[in-house]
């Protein structure tokens, strides 16, 4: 039970880090281009190549969205929520997994 | 037996860093709100539809897409200001200072930016006469 405890809060982690990474560097160029300069299909050079045009919208938005999620947990502690520890971290899980799914299918229809 | 006392729910609202470092948190909130924006957006359009599409331009929407662009602006900064705190940035055997280390993290920043929009979305970074 802790082993498994101890390997969920290392991949909870270590993909927070990545998705940090990814969110600090590539997403304010993306809100930019898709919301501001309203070019939200990948049509660059890149897009000839359609598996890492999928590759990156998956690792940008599922890094993101893994990075937020993990955070916005711990301003739910931080709120007074720290008693529900497994309760809001089996919740943001489930989210999380909706949005890794839904990310998956409009993705890969792109 | 030791009582712990526990903080207030409030406890980021004493002083003004504790603000800074909330509002770093709330951040999260901003980035998750812009993926499941994209991924609507997205998936609307491979539909056919252009419901999202068409508001672009309106005063909310723009709106909406710079409160979002200045809280993911906020959190790449803040995490620029970090990072030589969790591992220093070296060059060689010189370790780079904080404010150096945060100008190279910008002009990543400012590289990754105009990769992306130029490969991946195609904009026209310099328009070739």
């Amino acid at each position: 039970m802790k082993s498994k405890q101890t390997l969920f809060e290392a991949l909870d982690w270590g993909i927070f880090s990545i998705g940090g990474i990814i969110a600090a560097f590539l997403l304010p160029a993306n809100i930019v281009v898709t919301l501001l300069l309203q070019q939200p299909i990948p049509n660059g050079p890149l897009a000839t190549l359609p598996v890492l045009s999928k590759l990156y919208l998956f690792l940008l938005l599922v890094g993101a969205a893994w990075h937020a999620m993990h955070r916005i947990r711990f301003v739910l502690y931080g709120f007074g929520l720290s008693h529900y520890r497994r309760g809001v971290t089996a919740a943001s899980m489930v989210a999380l997994a909706l949005i890794i799914v839904f990310a998956l299918e409009v993705i890969s229809s792109l | 037996m030791i009582r712990v006392k526990e903080p207030s729910s409030y406890w980021w609202l004493r002083r003004r860093k504790y603000i800074a470092i909330f509002l770093r948190e709330l951040s999260s909130v901003f980035i998750l709100s812009y993926v499941l924006l994209y991924l609507l957006i997205l998936a609307q359009l491979e539909s056919g539809g252009r419901g999202l599409v068409s508001q672009f331009a309106t005063v909310p929407f723009v709106g909406l897409s710079i409160t979002l662009l200045a809280f993911s602006l906020y959190h790449s900064v803040t995490w620029f200001l970090l990072l030589p705190r969790i591992q220093p940035m070296k060059i060689g055997k010189v370790v780079l200072s904080g404010k150096l280390a945060l100008i190279a993290n910008l002009g990543g920043l400012v590289v990754a930016s105009l990769l992306i929009a130029s490969l991946v979305y195609g904009v026209q970074i310099l328009s070739a006469r």
